[in-house]
């Protein structure tokens, strides 16, 4: 754990009014993301804005279900990202699997792999659910409460044998977070 | 004045080919054939009926009776009917000729059948490649005897339940005060 | 041996429609190979539905195509109804008219959206999403929810209108009719969108139909091919509509198309209101809920969507479960044997034009 200092409540201040998204649908739920962003729920008086490469995102924004394929992709794009970095889960297939319970190539539970900070309930979140989720992601980084990101280099040999159990074929590093 | 065309065209690939089960309902013809003229007919009806477009094709298992169904569903635009082209191939060793020298559409859908039923296509030069899934170590997902939930249920973990156990209908009973019309 | 460059235009790109890859060579910029890769949103529906009885499956099936999900809750519908021979009444087939529509046009609305935006051009985006959640407002006053409504199902409608619903629509259509001259201002008949649309993405017209385009793709190319026109199912036939057609088979006419089937839309939902019978919303085809059995049979429904002929081919074994369920989305030969030909010498930052143009949706492709 790093030092807890003012410079660290200033951080958090200036980074919980500044959320920048990752642009990546990876499944259903992002059909409301765009009237998210867009003039009648306009989230960018919060501060938040798309981001293009996840170089230069601070949110990966799982918007659904993720099949085994995408599973590889996001992991991949989470470990590109720089810390502080948050991961928030919406819907309800990031839960417990949702309405693909039974089926052979949807992953049941999100934070086995990746660590969730905010779980978002709908089957599809309403926009002003997507905002107030945002809201309370905002208000836990304020108050120095997410820190996913180093449970996740602390616990990599854990999400490394869960991400291995299910990514039949393997082709990422080992540590690269 | 409709129906006449498709009766007239069943009658003239029943006097060609040697096939059975002709049905007409509505705007769609349907006919079994066996499996090793499936390309002369196709062949027939894109030259000299007029069927140049293929909506798609299809398959289901039916291993009671040791057989994958194959469908061929063509449309004809001068026409505006649909023909169901229906075979039997063996459940064991399921293999066919392919149609993608005459639609070059069929080949995507060949390649897909290929990974999910396990049909080979003679002729089709990409059968065995990874289109949907990626490093599936296990039988043809679509096969009826590959159990989904069982595999589901052994492969990934599942969130565990409530903590402290209580029943929801219950819990919201207690809470509210409303029996929510169920259970009466 | 080329001194082409690799590229995986990836599955986390800002430019690419939904969550599928391209992988191209390019020499310089302009691209001398592309291939198509899928299954990244692949949840084996079809398996799923195998395992669920009749009325369990409309509830899912419309999350198989997320821009305009009615479609599949309809052709869902047509298939069951045309094995089992049950009759839909008149007033459930003019409200599927009306709510079908209404999602063609919140569609074609979200692609004038997009393919501003891959032009760069964000100030259309802005305005097409706000002025379609007027029409999802709409959709959530009759139905309930906003995007999945699970409304059409076998034997009509679920619930009938409710009281001042019509009001409302024809008061949101005469607001979006005026907002669709604006568009016209900003984008349709804007220069530089003309000059970069124009030549781009052609499609040429003298193989279209034998390749399998479907769709505004084959009306840009001034081909008469509509499913509603041709094989009329609902009230179609007795609605007063025509074929739009443009020459040139590049993104200038498909986007053309589409704009003026937007105004299509508009009269077809106001003749809908004006002609709708009153009676029966809904004919129960079973007496009981959890043995719906369906008669043995094969069959092939297909309705004409946003993006082109929508089908399902159902095969039922007289059990309470269907026995096979396959879905053809337009986009699966779309993506394949059509862009693959198609983006050979076009320029790199021209794909995401090209395929919002093309209506590219993955979730239909591989289900």
């Amino acid at each position: 754990m790093a030092s807890r200092n003012i410079f660290t409540i200033i951080d958090n201040w200036a980074r919980s009014r500044s959320i920048w998204l990752l642009m990546y649908c990876t499944g259903c739920g992002a059909v409301e993301l765009p009237p998210t962003m867009t003039s009648r729920f306009d989230m960018e008086r919060f501060g938040i804005a798309p981001a293009g490469t996840p170089r230069q995102a601070d949110v990966l924004l799982i918007t659904g279900y993720l099949s085994i394929k995408s599973l590889k992709r996001v992991i991949r794009a989470y470990e590109q990202m720089q810390a502080p970095k948050y991961v928030i889960g919406l819907g309800a297939c990031t839960i417990n699997g949702g309405m693909y319970w039974d089926s052979y190539n949807t992953i049941k539970m999100l934070d086995l792999y990746i660590p969730v900070d905010v779980w978002i309930a709908g089957c599809m979140p309403r926009p002003e659910s997507v905002i107030a989720g945002l809201n309370k992601l905002s208000d836990m980084i304020a108050n120095d409460k997410c820190n996913g990101w180093e449970q996740y280099t602390e616990n990599i040999k854990w999400y490394r044998a869960n991400q291995k159990k299910v990514i039949k074929k393997w082709d990422l590093p080992d540590y690269s977070y | 004045m409709n129906d006449n065309i498709l009766d007239y065209l069943s009658d003239s690939i029943a006097g060609k080919f040697a096939g059975d089960n002709y049905t007409v309902k509505g705007d769609i013809l349907s006919f079994s054939i066996n499996n090793s003229e499936v390309f002369n007919v196709i062949d027939y009806l894109y030259n000299n009926e007029g069927y140049r477009h293929l909506s798609m094709m299809s398959y289901s298992d039916w291993p009671e009776k040791k057989i994958i169904k194959l469908y061929y569903i063509v449309y004809s635009y001068t026409d505006q009917k649909t023909v169901i082209i229906n075979t039997a191939l063996n459940r064991e060793k399921p293999e066919i000729v392919t149609i993608k020298d005459i639609f070059e559409q069929a080949e995507t859908y060949e390649v897909e059948f290929n990974e999910m039923m396990g049909i080979v296509f003679n002729g089709n030069s990409r059968m065995g490649e990874e289109f949907i899934l990626e490093g599936w170590q296990g039988p043809p997902p679509m096969r009826r005897d590959f159990d989904t939930a069982q595999y589901a249920d052994e492969e990934f973990m599942y969130r565990p339940g409530r903590e402290d156990g209580v029943d929801v209908r219950e819990h919201i009973r207690e809470i509210t005060g409303e029996t929510g019309g169920f259970d009466d | 041996m080329t001194n082409d460059v690799k590229i995986y235009f990836g599955p986390q790109h800002p430019g690419i429609t939904g969550n599928m890859m391209m992988e191209f060579n390019l020499n310089g910029e302009t691209i001398t190979y592309a291939k198509t890769h899928i299954g990244y949103l692949h949840r084996g529906f079809e398996k799923l539905m195998e395992r669920r009885s009749y009325l369990q499956n409309f509830t899912i099936v419309c999350r198989i195509c997320v821009p305009e999900p009615d479609i599949n809750e309809e052709a869902y519908s047509l298939a069951v109804e045309s094995l089992g021979d049950y009759e839909v009444p008149e007033r459930a087939q003019y409200i599927r008219v009306i709510v079908l529509e209404l999602a063609r046009l919140m569609s074609y609305i979200m692609w004038s959206g997009g393919q501003a935006g891959s032009m760069g051009l964000y100030t259309m985006p802005q305005w097409a999403f706000a002025d379609r959640d007027y029409l999802i407002d709409l959709m959530e006053m009759l139905t309930g929810a906003r995007i999945y409504h699970m409304y059409i199902w076998p034997g009509g409608v679920r619930r009938d209108l409710p009281a001042g619903w019509t009001d409302k629509l024809l008061e949101t259509l005469t607001y979006i009719e005026k907002r669709l001259l604006d568009y016209d201002r900003l984008f349709f008949n804007n220069a530089l969108f003309i000059k970069r649309a124009r030549g781009t993405g052609i499609v040429s017209d003298k193989h279209a139909r034998e390749r399998g385009i479907v769709g505004p793709i084959l009306r840009g190319c001034g081909i008469k091919e509509d499913v509603r026109v041709n094989n009329p199912y609902e009230v179609y036939n007795k609605l007063d509509m025509n074929i739009i057609t443009e020459e040139g088979g590049d993104v200038y006419s498909r986007a053309m198309v589409r704009r003026r089937e937007m105004d299509q839309s508009i009269r077809i939902i106001r003749q809908a209101v004006k002609d709708m019978p009153s009676g029966a919303f809904y004919k129960r085809p079973f007496e009981n809920p959890f043995k719906f059995r369906v008669k043995e049979g094969i069959t092939y429904r297909k309705v004409e969507s946003a993006r082109g002929e929508y089908g399902y081919f159902m095969e039922s074994d007289g059990s309470e479960k269907p026995r096979r369920v396959h879905v053809r989305g337009p986009g699966y030969v779309h993506a394949f044997t059509v862009l693959e030909k198609m983006l050979i010498g076009q320029k790199l930052s021209d794909v995401p034009v090209i395929m919002t143009s093309m209506g590219i949706c993955p979730p239909e492709i591989e289900r």
